[in-house]
């Protein structure tokens, strides 16, 4: 039966309702499970995700789901690069977060199993420690330093290989 | 060591579980890997490298010999099983000068190039830095496989300017 996709319902941990088509919520493995468990119609708890990184992580899967039917659409080949570049933009824009925010959002990525979007936002803390020093990282992500100096040196000498 | 302590924890949450880090420490090349083993003793413990990424330049007519040499790098280096090629395409001068190699860079796996990486490497010869002797590259995977725990390259350390040939 052609027609309306079916709709599913997740709540948050503070008590947030989402009704997403299934075909977005299913980009999260662990709710395409759940669903297959329990059926769709009974709404799916997610005890570890807060509404407001709920929502961000179905926003990257509706676009995600969006680009994927896009990609099947198009007729030329130029429009796969363009598809990449608005994708791309999008995702640009979406992480424009605060770390507190992005640090949520892997983590609800990791635990509803959205490869995609824990990728990309493993990228994005990956891109913020390039051609930072150590002393600039622990800076950035509040990280103590819990070497001895005798360790540091050791892992210092450890590595002076790729320095040299 | 699997524990990053926070120097202010309520400044970011509570941070991130080490196996995520890991995961993000993964999309680091080797040098700012390397560096980022010096933050604390959890991103210590995640080893030098247990993901390594070659970039080969030049243009594909000019690869052989430059995959020939990467396996042999990544072989001896490398110290688990965790290997990617890429291939930057441009001129034997981006060779020379390596600019731009993260712009240009292109997973050797489409062309199937990490299988041959490996059947080329069990061709090479390798040395132990520290006996200065050759060594059997089914040492070089032996080493590999035991190097989890060590945190010395057990053969030929490959240098960042070596990486990026």
């Amino acid at each position: 039966m052609a027609g309306k996709a079916v709709e599913v319902k997740l709540y948050s941990c503070d008590g947030e309702d989402f009704r997403v088509p299934s075909t977005v919520a299913s980009r999260s493995e662990t709710v395409k499970n759940m669903l297959e468990d329990t059926g769709e119609e009974d709404a799916v708890p997610l005890p570890n995700v807060h509404g407001r990184t709920l929502s961000l992580v179905l926003d990257f899967c509706k676009r995600l789901v969006q680009y994927e039917k896009d990609l099947q659409d198009i007729t030329e080949d130029f429009q796969h690069g363009q598809l990449d570049d608005e994708f791309n933009a999008w995702k640009q824009d979406f992480l424009d977060i605060d770390q507190a925010v992005l640090y949520e959002l892997i983590m609800a990525a990791n635990f509803l199993n959205v490869a995609e979007l824990l990728d990309l936002c493993c990228k994005e803390v990956a891109r913020l420690i390039k051609g930072k020093s150590p002393e600039e990282i622990r800076a950035y992500f509040h990280i103590k330093n819990d070497f001895t100096p005798q360790e540091e040196e050791e892992v210092r000498r450890e590595n002076q290989w790729a320095f040299e | 060591m699997d524990t990053i302590i926070l120097q202010d924890p309520c400044a970011s949450s509570e941070g991130l579980p080490i196996h995520l880090w890991r995961h993000i420490l993964k999309h680091l090349e080797t040098s700012a890997r390397l560096t980022a083993r010096l933050v604390c003793k959890a991103f210590a413990s995640l080893g030098p490298h247990d993901k390594i990424v070659v970039t080969i330049t030049g243009s594909q007519s000019h690869n052989l010999s430059r995959m020939h040499f990467a396996a042999m790098l990544l072989t001896a280096s490398v110290q688990g099983p965790m290997v990617e090629v890429k291939q930057l395409c441009g001129s034997e001068d981006d060779f020379i000068e390596r600019n731009d190699r993260a712009s240009n860079s292109r997973d050797l796996a489409d062309f199937g190039a990490r299988s041959e990486v490996a059947s080329w490497s069990s061709s090479l010869t390798f040395w132990s830095p520290s006996t200065g002797q050759q060594a059997h590259p089914s040492e070089a995977a032996a080493a590999g496989a035991g190097a989890a725990t060590e945190s010395q390259p057990a053969l030929l350390p490959m240098t960042d300017q070596q990486q990026q040939i």
